[in-house]
């Protein structure tokens, strides 16, 4: 592993200089730093948590989860009900611990951007370069055969059954042996997360990593960004005493969507358009599992490795989502004796998760402590839509041959034959109703040329700000309605190229 | 100190310095009082408090007031060992909203009842307040708390059906207590505000005895009731049991051949790949 300072160890202020200062280094702000190291700049690159590879990925969730996961997995929107967001605090950040899937942002929706949101620049054709040269770096394949299981196997026939089209997973992986714990870190470092990927060539080319950094500050001169400050923190997360001040001709914030206007905010960075902060779109998903009559041992590989696209445009998807005992008992139904005797057949369980692409907009706002007030009432047409994207998942699996699903609805727990999926497909149920997570949160400091409308412009730049720019989901419009990782890492990989020039 | 200790004393540092120059005011100015709050009142509509140049009731008063200055006086200078003053001054200023409100609705609506009534009243609840803060984060982790814990955890995953093992078995209890110890410093207090909401809330929701007093199947279905109960918190308060307790019980590989489960395939790729060597040293293989 390239040298990098870690913040624990850290005994004095420290004080930098460079080009460009990158705040996080998960999808977007590894790619930034990546790029313009690789074009001679100067860049420091900060993250908040520590620098984990596969020797340290244990495989056991609740280890893992304490390990990379910001707040032990605890952090989520406030609402009815409130939505767990799970979110990683590590080198590579959520790319660390998501499951490596690697879908391009749809046309439609590039178009939408350029044509309701006033995004420039941004249209298929414009984004091809940046998408192909990520996948290229990441090594974007579909799942093979190899790794492509029964709980996927099954899926796809009850897919296919029903006339509803999918196809195996484009994943950023190199040698992966489908260990299946890709949302716990992969300890053999084969998915492709940026901590093993994009941060390792970013320091080769020179950038300095500084981990166990949280910035506090962006510090402003003149209404422009000159740098930050950062305090550095152990391994328990309690601050050192030391800070790091890094002054910068321009500074790149990339800490996700539900960290980066509060940053801003906290920042006291002007907000023209009063639109920061707002816009908070999640893609809430709800985990289905399903009872087989035989072995379908889940577990033995790559958990998504499957997605019905046959909904996309409508808002909904539908990936393969398996996991260990651990994680996969609380969503099943009931407890006590009754929930024992569903888990002593977790060895006959599929599972998949229902995912929608969200018109509901929450909003972040800076909170007293560490965490941001971050508030999501999921509307009607939204609970619907997961209601119907449910009750797809379920019917899917019936037509694969499943004995029952278990929906995530409370009302209406199991599901025991195709007629109650479907009639799930039209019912009108409350948000309160489901148990949901999720897991792309963007949008909340979206771009647009209009410094009335958006809060950057269609490369990143905060308007309002010069020198300043947001490299992560945040930038997005409106949901994307795919997992967001490569579009994250293409719109960073646009950045950097505009930022170098003016450089 | 803790932070929570500063507060404490923080708070009832500012009552006692609010108690003394109120009562003192009271002592130094009564009818300028009486009539400051028929004044404060008078544009709203409110009809004056009636005016009386007897000095009897304003020299008990003045006592009453001299008395809650000290309570939270001394509560201000330990709060943790003199929390049972707590429920003491909450009575008094209970007390006196509650005969305000009264004589606002049945003797007179004058401004100087209903402000009394207000103010009065949400003191006894801050009070109120501060005393379950002190409860909920003293002598967390004592025998109550683990008595209602392994009845809580049993219910979730008792011995024998499915399969034998049960929470009792992996010492699930001890596993909960650390993880809320290690969460944050309030952590064994929200579990313990957390067990006692489900110990209690059987008596509510249920109407039955409290939860640890049920017999194991009367526990399973209060759990469960909670589970699909159509209120949110019940729902949530379940779903969070489920969550950290499954976790922990099922990441333990003794709970594994009941479920059908092994790890063989795990430890396979884990030995296989790139960081084999690191991965063996760890599992001693």
């Amino acid at each position: 592993m390239t040298p990098f300072v870690d913040g624990a160890t850290v005994a004095e202020d420290i004080h930098e200089k460079a080009d460009v200062v990158v705040v996080g280094s998960g999808a977007g702000g590894a790619v930034v730093a990546r790029e313009l190291a690789a074009r001679g700049k100067d860049v420091i690159l900060l993250e908040e948590g520590g620098f984990f590879t596969g020797r340290d990925f244990t495989a056991n969730p609740r280890e893992m989860i304490d390990l990379l996961y910001r707040n032990r997995g605890l952090t989520g929107a406030l609402g009815r009900p409130p939505i767990p967001i799970p979110l990683g605090r590590c080198v590579g950040g959520t790319t660390t611990i998501n499951s490596g899937t690697c879908y391009r942002a749809p046309d439609y929706v590039l178009d939408e951007w350029a044509e309701r949101h006033g995004v420039a620049g941004a249209r298929e054709p414009d984004l091809r370069q940046y998408f192909e040269r990520v996948e290229a770096e990441l090594g974007v394949r579909p799942v093979p055969d190899e790794t492509y299981g029964r709980n996927s196997r099954l899926f796809e026939r009850g897919a296919a059954a029903l006339g509803y089209d999918g196809a195996r997973i484009p994943r950023n992986e190199r040698g992966c042996l489908g260990t299946g714990v890709c949302a716990i870190g992969c300890p053999q470092d084969a998915k492709q997360a940026v901590h093993v990927s994009y941060v390792p060539r970013a320091q080769a080319a020179g950038a300095r990593l500084y981990t166990r950094c949280r910035v506090d500050r962006i510090l402003l001169s003149g209404g422009q960004a000159i740098g930050v400050i950062g305090r550095f923190a152990d391994a328990s997360e309690r601050e050192t005493g030391r800070e790091l001040r890094a002054l910068a001709r321009h500074v790149v914030v990339a800490c996700g969507a539900l960290l980066t206007p509060p940053l801003l905010e906290r920042s006291a960075v002007p907000d023209p358009s009063g639109r920061r902060g707002q816009n908070l779109h999640i893609h809430p998903a709800t985990r289905v599992g399903a009872l087989f009559d035989d072995e379908v041992r889940g577990w033995e590989e790559v958990p998504q490795a499957y997605n019905v696209h046959h909904f996309t445009r409508e808002g909904i998807f539908i990936q393969g989502q398996f996991v260990l005992p651990a994680l996969e008992a609380p969503v099943l139904p009931g407890v006590g004796a009754a929930h024992k005797a569903r888990m002593a057949r977790y060895a006959r369980l599929g599972s998949f998760g229902a995912l929608i692409s969200d018109e509901t907009a929450g909003r972040v706002r800076a909170g007293r402590g560490r965490w941001p007030r971050v508030t999501y009432q999921l509307g009607p047409a939204d609970a619907r839509k997961l209601a119907r994207a449910i009750g797809l998942t379920a019917e899917i699996f019936f037509a694969a041959g499943a004995r029952e699903v278990y929906s995530g609805i409370h009302s209406q727990p199991v599901l025991q034959n195709g007629d109650e999926a479907r009639a799930l497909q039209q019912a009108i149920l409350p948000a309160a109703d489901f148990e949901m997570m999720a897991f792309h949160p963007q949008g909340t400091a979206h771009m647009g040329e209009d410094p009335r409308a958006a809060v950057t412009d269609s490369a990143g730049r905060v308007h309002g700000t010069p020198r300043l720019w947001v490299a992560d989901a945040s930038l997005f419009p409106s949901s994307c309605k795919v997992n967001p990782q490569i579009t994250i890492m293409a719109l960073a990989t646009r950045l950097a190229e505009h930022l170098a020039a003016e450089l | 100190m803790p932070a929570v200790d500063r507060f404490l004393r923080l708070l009832f540092t500012a009552l006692a310095a609010a108690f003394a120059t109120t009562g003192l005011l009271f002592f130094c100015f009564p009818d300028a009082t009486i009539a400051t709050l028929n004044a404060a009142g008078r544009p709203v509509g409110f009809p004056p408090a009636p005016a009386s140049a007897l000095r009897f009731w304003l020299s008990l008063a003045v006592a009453y007031m001299m008395l809650v200055t000290l309570l939270a006086a001394a509560i201000a200078r330990d709060p943790r060992g003199r929390a049972d003053l707590m429920p003491i001054l909450a009575a008094g200023k209970a007390t006196s909203s509650l005969t305000c409100a009264g004589y606002f609705v049945a003797s007179s609506p004058a401004f100087i009842y209903l402000a009394n009534a207000l103010v009065d009243g949400t003191l006894a609840l801050v009070v109120l307040g501060a005393y379950g803060v002190v409860w909920a984060t003293s002598g967390t982790g004592g025998a109550r708390d683990r008595q209602l814990l392994q009845a809580v955890l049993e219910a979730l995953v008792p011995r024998g059906g499915a399969f034998a093992t049960g929470a009792a078995d992996v010492a699930l209890d001890d596993a909960l207590v650390r993880y809320f110890a290690r969460l944050h410093p309030l952590g064994p207090a929200g579990l313990r505000v957390l067990l006692r909401s489900l110990e209690y809330g059987t008596v509510v929701f249920e109407r039955t005895r409290p939860f640890s007093r049920l017999d194991l199947a009367a526990r399973e279905r209060a759990l469960a009731a909670w589970e699909t109960s159509r209120l949110g918190l019940r729902r949530q308060l379940v779903a969070s049991l489920k969550l950290l307790g499954l976790l922990h019980f099922y990441e333990r590989p003794e709970t594994w051949p009941g479920i059908g489960y092994d790890d063989s395939y795990l430890r396979r790729k884990l030995l296989a790949g790139p960081n084999a060597a690191a991965h063996a040293a760890r599992l001693g293989a």
